[in-house]
């Protein structure tokens, strides 16, 4: 028995025998040439539709991915103005008012009112600070005509509707010169109306505040040649503090309450002593603290910064900072060009960041020197409140037009991630509070979700919000991925159905139709295996011959379709939602690289079909065979 | 010499409404150089046990020894390829072979090189008296007994000496008839064959050396003429 078995093994493996078998299985598939040909064929066909629908599918998946990492979506929230109100200035120069009229935001909507259900953040909304870091390098130039502070002495007495002489006699901040004549106006003095300009006496002593605002004029510079441009100076604010909540409400303060926006103080004896003194010295100190200030904006993502966004800030030395580095609040940072030449610092190195104050506004505006004095209500500078080392990550330089706009850098701009410093650590230091604008509230959603951002959005029923988003043009691009998927699928679809329904009729055909033939084998002495093989063998080189060519025309076709269909754009980047035909505008060329598409879908998809093959034929195989061959015939008899 | 002894061989099957019993304790003897005719009536069993013999089915109760050796024992199909053949009245050609290439079949099956397979084929067509020009036919275009031929002649390339018929001339006419039982007659007595034909038809029994006739199962061995009878 065990003999006979051993034997028998041998049988099956003989060589000749299967050489045999297929000579047999082939010679009798062949002799049926019709039914051959069209299995052959539309073997074929599906497999060609599977080939090119999985091909199709890989490359729109690739093409997504690529798309994912090239596109991102952010929006910006603007507070819309709610009402226009005419502003009356006074022109010493023309001796009258003048009137313009500007935009007024109506009651401030806080950040709350985006989060939302239905968002859908990749990166939430906030209304970023930015905040003020003393450090030990000078970042503005001497030259700075907004952060002076001194005492000047009054060479004639007059009212201040014209250019006035004052000598300066000492300087507490910034860049003029001891015994200078300069030149005083209340040029424009910010007025209900009901303003005069104020007068000065001569041989008095006041300390101002001053600002650079235009040219001298009038009967004390007659000596003065008009093409000599001499600078006039205004005296503005004074030692008003300016402190605010995090809900945007200003902190009680009676000196500032009782302030003009240009008063001065006259100095005598004992002036310092005195609370306004103090003060006096306490902005100066603050002013000369500017000089050394740079704005550090804390924010979740590079890409939420529009200069970056839209690549006209880039990273020149190092890298950017990581996902999981903003994530996790790492102590990393991106510095400017200019900063990191000042700091003699490069990429690797660290800076100390001692933060001592927060403003609600555009980072900007931070190069205007646009804060009025950065005295707390006590009247005191602010003090740090958070200080940490950080390293820098990388160096960017920022090609953007300056004053292109409220989103952009400022000059010495110092990124770091939001989560580096403690939330709400600010909360006593806010000098400025703003409605939300473009430059400090913006978030990222998942690219081609606008439309559910805003139904979402639009449920809340909040009015007065301008909501604006950046995709570089991905909207345009999403109906054409959804449409090639869309075909994708639908070939990948019809290439399943085919397949199954071919492989099925002809399984019949070949195998349930060839029954006696099974019969037959069996009665002569064949093994279940070995029929089997005989049947299978034939079919599985016509369907292996079928799908190879099927799936080689396939990943061809694919090739041919992408170069036929080829989804080349020229994107904007410099506005949303734009495609642009030509021109010399900055374009980043996205190309659909479908041509070069490997070939492994295709080779999958041969697999799969073939796999399938063995399936359903082998199930009707075992059918077929569970019939004994006397059963067969006499069926077949009958 | 081949031998087959069935001893107390019984076989019942389930069919769609009871049970069938179609063999019962059936003994007998067959050997080589003899034709034996099994007759009876429909559904007396005689193909059912033809098909016992052939390790077709597997008796419920009983033995059939091949030689000595216990069937159920052995494998089956190793025995349909080398010692015992079948003949059916619809001869069971494959359709799509020639008659050269259907007669190949068996000599390939055990592993004969193809040249030779052909020349032995060549050699048991002629055996069987047909002419060459059918060698490269196809079964649909031969006649019945042509078709019976190369099938008698399959039967003779699988080299083994026992040939089973299961009314292997049902669809011949009388002339093709002569012929087939002639040639089985010629394999039992001068090619040493056993050979084994159920019938319904008495002339063929009656050319037969031992005759035997079943009924409701159970087999009675007589003589040609007496099963006639």
């Amino acid at each position: 028995m065990h003999e006979n078995e051993g034997r028998e093994d041998e049988y099956f493996i003989c060589k000749e025998v299967y050489t045999m078998t297929v000579y047999y299985s082939m010679k009798q598939m062949l002799r049926s040439p019709l039914k051959s040909i069209l299995f052959f064929l539309l073997v074929g066909a599906s497999a060609f539709l599977l080939a090119l629908g999985g091909s199709l599918s890989k490359m729109n998946a690739e093409m997504v991915q690529e798309f994912e990492e090239i596109f991102t979506t952010i929006g910006t929230v603007d507070q819309k103005n709610e009402s226009i109100v005419t502003i009356a200035e006074w022109d010493a120069g023309k001796g009258d008012y003048v009137y313009s009229r500007l935009g007024r935001p109506g009651k401030w909507i806080s950040s709350a009112v985006l989060e939302f259900e239905g968002a859908g953040y990749i990166l939430k909304a906030r209304q970023r600070p930015y905040f003020g870091a003393r450090i030990e390098e000078k970042v503005r130039g001497g030259g700075d005509r907004y952060l002076l502070v001194a005492e000047l002495t009054a060479e004639v007495s007059d009212v201040l509707e014209h250019s006035v002489p004052m000598r300066v006699d000492k300087v507490l901040a910034g860049n003029l010169n001891a015994g200078d004549t300069v030149y005083i106006c209340d040029h424009y003095g910010d007025s209900d109306g009901n303003y005069e300009p104020r007068r000065v006496e001569e041989g008095k002593t006041y300390i101002m505040r001053l600002h650079d605002i235009s040219f001298v004029h009038g009967p004390w510079v007659e000596h003065i040649a008009p093409e000599e441009y001499v600078r006039e100076y205004e005296a503005i604010n004074s030692v008003a503090s300016y402190q605010y909540t995090m809900d945007g409400d200003r902190v009680p303060d009676a000196v500032a309450e009782a302030e003009d926006w240009n008063s001065f103080d006259e100095v005598t004896g004992d002036f310092y002593e005195t609370e306004r003194g103090m003060r006096w010295l306490e902005l100066a100190k603050s002013q000369d603290y500017e000089f050394y200030t740079v704005p550090v904006e804390p924010v979740d993502g590079t890409n939420l910064l529009l200069p970056f966004y839209q690549n006209e800030a880039q990273i020149t030395e190092g890298r950017d900072i990581t996902g999981e580095e903003y994530e996790e609040g790492k102590n990393v940072c991106l510095i400017s060009v200019e900063l990191a030449r000042i700091l003699r610092k490069g990429a690797g190195d660290s800076v100390t960041l001692p933060l001592y104050y927060a403003a609600y506004a555009p980072a900007e505006r931070h190069d205007n020197a646009f804060l009025s004095s950065i005295l707390n209500a006590k009247g005191k500078v602010y003090p740090v409140f958070h200080e940490e080392d950080y390293e820098i990550a990388g160096i960017y330089k920022n090609m953007s037009v300056m004053g292109s706009g409220e989103h952009d850098l400022a000059v010495h701009e110092v990124i770091v991630p939001w989560n580096s410093i403690p939330e709400n650590a600010w909360e006593d230091n806010i000098v400025r509070f703003e409605p939300m604008s473009e430059g400090n509230t913006s978030f990222q959603i998942p690219n081609g979700t606008i439309d559910d951002f805003m139904k979402a959005w639009e449920k809340q029923g909040v009015d007065g919000l301008d909501i604006k988003f950046y995709d570089k043009g991905y909207s345009q691009l999403q109906a054409g991925i959804e449409n090639r998927k869309l075909m994708a699928w639908i070939f990948l679809a019809s290439g399943c159905v085919l397949a199954v329904m071919i492989l099925c009729f002809f399984s019949n055909l070949f195998i349930t139709g060839q029954q006696e033939r099974i019969a037959v084998e069996r009665l002569l002495g064949r093994t279940k295996k070995q029929c089997a093989l005989s049947i299978l063998t034939g079919l599985f080189v016509l369907a292996l011959a079928g799908t190879a060519a099927g799936c080689a025309a396939g990943w061809m076709a694919t090739g041919r379709a992408v170069e036929a269909t080829e989804n080349t754009a020229k994107f904007d980047t410099t506005f949303s939602n734009t495609i642009i035909d030509s021109g010399d505008e900055d374009e980043t060329k996205v190309s659909a690289e479908g041509g070069k598409t490997g070939a492994e879908m295709a080779v999958a998809a041969g697999c799969g079909m073939m796999l399938t093959a063995v399936l359903i034929s082998f199930g009707f195989m075992r059918q077929a065979l569970k019939k004994e061959p006397l059963q067969i015939l006499g069926e077949l008899e009958e | 010499m081949e031998r087959i002894e069935v001893k107390e061989v019984s076989y019942s099957y389930q069919n769609k409404y009871q049970r069938i019993e179609a063999v019962k304790e059936v003994s007998c003897t067959f050997e080589s150089g003899n034709m034996y005719a099994i007759t009876g009536e429909s559904g007396s069993g005689k193909s059912t046990f033809l098909s016992l013999l052939a390790g077709l089915d597997r008796a419920d109760a009983g033995k059939i020894l091949i030689n000595g050796e216990d069937l159920s024992e052995m494998d089956r199909d190793a025995c349909r390829r080398k010692q015992i053949s079948v003949v059916y009245q619809a001869f069971h050609l494959f359709p799509l072979l020639t008659a050269l290439e259907n007669v190949m079949y068996p000599l390939e099956l055990q592993g004969i090189s193809r040249r030779e397979a052909k020349e032995q084929a060549a050699l048991c067509l002629e055996e069987v008296g047909l002419e060459e020009k059918i060698l490269n036919q196809y079964p649909k275009m031969m006649s019945g007994g042509e078709q019976q031929r190369v099938a008698i002649a399959r039967a003779m390339a699988a080299k083994g000496k026992i040939l089973l018929a299961d009314e292997p001339t049902g669809n011949l006419d009388s002339e093709n008839e002569a012929h087939i039982v002639e040639l089985l007659k010629r394999m039992a007595h001068e090619m040493d064959y056993l050979v084994i034909v159920v019938t319904h038809n008495p002339g063929i029994a009656l050319q037969a050396d031992v005759c035997m006739k079943m009924k409701d199962g159970r087999m009675n061995i007589s003589s040609a003429k007496r099963c006639i009878q």
